[in-house]
């Protein structure tokens, strides 16, 4: 297969040739465990390329001419002269948590995360890469399906840098630690980033990353996270997502459970232009449990796709899942709640839902369960539903003094609400609470480029 | 107070109410009966303000106001406003919420200051006692 070419600032060049160009380079700045996948990723690469909207799992995203055109390449760490804490103020900062940043892509040099527990390891994936090589060598690339998805291998092929998080045995780390996405750049941007989360055996930590845009630019974001949960551990996963109209970004999180362990993810859009999430839950011990919720407000002519793929590869597992979207305007959205039950993998319990509120006549979901069972004795469910306000709701609303505005964002909140409910820690959600009613009011507009871009129609640079 | 002349109502080109008229007076209550489907819900529904009904003739008055022209939330702020045989359950909603909202787009549109979250719960606890 072709892959796409594209302009690298002003020139034009395929993202194979850019990558054979830049190969010394990259590989310079980073280490022998991360190098050692670049030539079966690039291999990949140039059998799959980036996934257009022929290749199933991406029917509904074509990501092909959203990864062309004019970008720079994040390939070295920003210098950057400012603090970033002067420059960003966090939307949840009254949020008491272990804070640091990542700045393109890039592990920021002054983070100082502190409070840790004993033995509980964050920094940059690439100084662990070079001093603790073993320790990577166990984890990088075992989940991410670098060999069978184009764009993982895309990311395989460039990474450099990210952030990890490593938690030792039988460590519970209370407060939540806040990994801050930041994207800055005079120039549009397209980044590779990789993170890798360890939680061994009996330990626990709730883990949340917030993505913003700083500058108006475009950006590209090919992010990987790959996460290991042992025995018993505990991991809870928030993706808060509040980026201009012109990013668009797929993150792929790509997660591994043992026996006994309990994960939950929560993937909240509010704001971005084009948005892919890949959610791979691995149930690979027995009674593990898997959650994965998300909640998705579109305007004007955004689009999400959410790719969820729940593997129960042995007995007695169990799985949840609850996604919500609260579609305007022209905004498009797409679900695909993939739950597999392997053959050995008897009394699972799967559970599966998907639920959108179309605002306009122009909004659109693209919803699809897609269960493949092949053991006899288990327990699934999938449910889809697309639908409107409800009028009747909203007469009596307005029968109450509410007028028709305030009681659709009544009406909305009240929707979204089942999706927030779901998150445990107290005051991240409360934090995410009102975050989502300022979404719903207009006060939490990242699009800065919306005096250009206005509705559909009128320009790319909103896509 | 109330005052209905001649009021035609039709849903769907199907009409409902034939003209009705009624006069309510302040302090006086009234009830209205009939066998079922003879138009007291919809008489009740396009009082308040229902946009499944269309008025072709007539008028409503309430305090002098003409309120067939006003949205049903204006009706509710001026005093008019429907208790529900089924009152409708809103998932996500808590009825502290819904509450605060509700009187405070009253207050609003009385011109006066919205009611702060804990003074409502403050509010709810002395009626609550009051009853």
């Amino acid at each position: 297969m072709d892959n796409v070419i594209k302009n690298i600032i002003g020139r034009d060049v395929t993202l194979d040739g850019l990558f054979e160009e830049n190969r010394s380079l990259i590989e310079g700045n980073s280490s022998s465990v991360m190098n050692a996948l670049r030539s079966d990723a690039f291999e990949a690469f140039r059998r799959l390329g980036i996934p257009s909207n022929k290749v199933e799992d991406y029917k509904y995203t074509n990501l092909q001419p959203l990864f062309s055109g004019d970008y720079s390449l994040s390939l070295t760490p920003d210098t950057l002269v400012e603090n970033v804490e002067d420059i960003f103020s966090c939307d949840v900062d009254t949020l008491d948590s272990i804070t640091i940043f990542i700045v393109n892509g890039w592990y920021y040099a002054r983070n100082k995360p502190d409070g840790l527990p004993d033995g509980v390891r964050i920094g940059s994936l690439a100084q662990l890469a070079k001093e603790d090589p073993s320790f990577l060598e166990k984890y990088y690339g075992k989940n991410a399906p670098y060999l069978s998805d184009g764009i993982v291998a895309m990311n395989t092929m460039f990474a450099s840098d990210g952030f990890y998080i490593h938690i030792p045995r039988g460590v519970t780390v209370e407060k939540p630690i806040q990994i801050v996405n930041i994207l800055m750049s005079e120039e549009p941007l397209m980044t590779n980033q990789r993170n890798l989360i360890v939680l061994e055996e009996n330990s626990e930590a709730r883990v949340m990353v917030c993505d913003h845009t700083l500058t108006s630019d475009k950006f590209v974001i090919n992010n990987v996270t790959e996460g290991f949960v042992d025995r018993n551990a505990r991991l809870d996963f928030y993706n808060l997502q509040n980026q201009h109209n012109a990013t668009t970004q797929v993150a792929g999180f790509y997660i591994e459970q043992k026996e006994d362990s309990h994960v939950k993810t929560n993937n909240l859009t509010l704001h971005t232009g084009v948005g892919r999430n890949n959610i791979t839950l691995k149930l690979a011990g027995t009674h593990a449990e898997g959650h994965t919720y998300g909640l998705y407000l579109l305007d004007k002519n955004q689009h999400v796709d959410n790719f969820s793929f729940i593997d129960h590869a042995v007995p007695d597992c169990f799985s949840d899942e609850l996604f919500k979207g609260v579609l305007d305007d022209h905004a498009t959205g797409a679900f695909t709640g993939k739950i597999m039950v392997r053959p050995d993998a008897q009394k699972t319990n799967a559970y599966q839902s998907n639920n959108n509120l179309l605002l306009t006549k122009d909004a659109k979901i693209n919803t699809k369960p897609q269960l493949e069972i092949y053991a006899d004795d288990v327990k699934c469910s999938h449910g889809a539903t697309v639908g409107q306000l409800d009028e009747e709701a909203m007469f009596y609303l307005r029968t109450r003094g509410i007028n028709r505005e305030e009681a659709t964002i009544l009406l909305m909140y009240a929707f979204a609400y089942e999706v927030i409910e779901k998150i445990q820690v107290e005051p991240l959600r409360e934090q995410i609470r009102t975050l989502v009613e300022k979404r719903f009011r207009g006060e939490l507009d990242k699009c800065h480029s919306c005096v250009v871009c206005g509705q559909k129609g009128t320009g790319v640079s909103c896509m | 107070m109330l005052s209905i002349k001649n009021l035609h109502v039709k849903i769907d080109d199907k009409e409902i109410l034939r003209g009705i008229d009624l006069k309510v007076k302040p302090g006086e209550v009234h009830a209205i009966m009939g066998p079922n489907g003879s138009g007291k819900s919809t008489l009740a529904s396009v009082l308040a303000g229902n946009e499944m009904f269309e008025v072709s003739e007539g008028e409503v008055l309430f305090n002098g106001h003409d309120i067939l022209d006003m949205a049903p939330e204006d009706r509710a702020r001026e005093g008019l406003f429907l208790s529900f045989q089924y009152p409708v359950e809103i998932p996500g909603v808590s009825m502290v919420n819904f509450l605060r909202t509700s009187l405070n787009e009253i207050r609003k549109y009385r011109g006066q200051d919205p009611i702060s979250a804990s003074d409502f719960l403050k509010l709810m606890r002395e009626k609550k006692k009051a009853g």
